[in-house]
């Protein structure tokens, strides 16, 4: 049986598309690690991996109360004491380490860990300090890393910037 | 009962007296010779303007306790080299902003670069330090 005109037409631009889409997962993971370390859901409640990773705007609690909701490739593999640990991780390290001094945080019952490193300290015109961090998430043995900016809010919590 | 009130006695002692041990022990001194590791961040033995800037954007931050965005006089005063406010303080505010902070501080920088090469070495940070500890 012949295919139509159209039928090529349609074929050619579902392999477009598919052999497209592989390239676009490929670059995600290989380019930008923030997108594999999660994105974080929710209305802006809640802190961890997915928040750190500055997909999009997130909140750390100071009190490091998890409420979000983490997605991506690492996002799924960490369980809540993971998320919780990053990000009491992520308060020491933003409140009070050195510009190149790690917060670590290491999970004894599944192996995962992580280390969260302020690597710039600024403040804004209007007084508000930011800092520029990087962080380390490993899993199974594989390391992850991103880069981000969290700046403190007048309550003490940090927000994530990007 | 008697013993258990006797216990608990003793293990509030203990909790009050190291307590008061840990308050009263002293500040951590300045070591130049750490300070200048730290801040030499590109590991060429020299601290330049950018090193020297993001050092002291740090310091502000961390003696910045009640994180306001300003030094009060008593954040100000804990800081190693350190003397008046009124130094620092440019508007009369009876605060230090970060910019009033870090003008001082480079003004402190141009004092201790003796040989004028836009650099602290080592012996510079240190001679500076010996020389404000007399």
């Amino acid at each position: 049986m012949r295919r139509t005109n159209i039928q090529w037409v349609a074929l050619l631009v579902l392999l477009t598309f598919a052999v497209s889409s592989c390239a676009t997962m490929q670059q995600t993971y290989e380019d930008n690690p923030k997108a594999v370390l999660g994105t974080i859901g929710g209305a802006g409640a809640g802190a961890g991996i997915a928040a750190l990773a500055g997909a999009s705007p997130g909140w750390i609690v100071a009190s490091a109360v998890m409420g979000g909701l983490v997605g991506g490739v690492i996002g799924n593999k960490l369980d809540n004491r993971d998320k919780q640990m990053a990000s009491e991780a992520a308060t020491r390290a933003f409140e009070q380490n050195k510009t190149g001094q790690a917060s670590v945080w290491n999970n004894p019952d599944n192996g995962h860990s992580g280390s969260i490193t302020p690597t710039k300290t600024y403040q804004l015109s209007n007084g508000q300090y930011c800092r520029e961090y990087k962080q380390t998430i490993t899993v199974g043995g594989e390391k992850h890393q991103a880069y981000g900016t969290a700046c403190r809010q007048a309550d003490g919590t940090w927000q994530i910037q990007s | 009962m008697h013993r258990t009130g006797m216990l608990i006695f003793l293990a509030g002692a203990v909790m009050l007296l190291t307590g008061v041990a840990r308050a009263a022990e002293p500040a951590k001194p300045f070591d130049p010779q750490a300070a200048f590791a730290e801040t030499d961040t590109n590991h060429d033995s020299q601290i330049d303007h950018e090193e020297f800037y993001a050092r002291m954007v740090d310091a502000f931050f961390a003696a910045d306790t009640d994180k306001d965005g300003f030094l009060s006089a008593e954040e100000y005063g804990k800081l190693p080299f350190s003397q008046s406010l009124k130094d620092a303080d440019t508007n009369h505010d009876g605060r230090i902003s970060m910019p009033e902070f870090v003008r001082n501080r480079f003004r402190q920088f141009e004092g201790a670069d003796t040989d004028h090469d836009g650099q602290l070495s080592l012996d510079e940070v240190t001679a500076t330090y010996e020389e404000r500890k007399k």
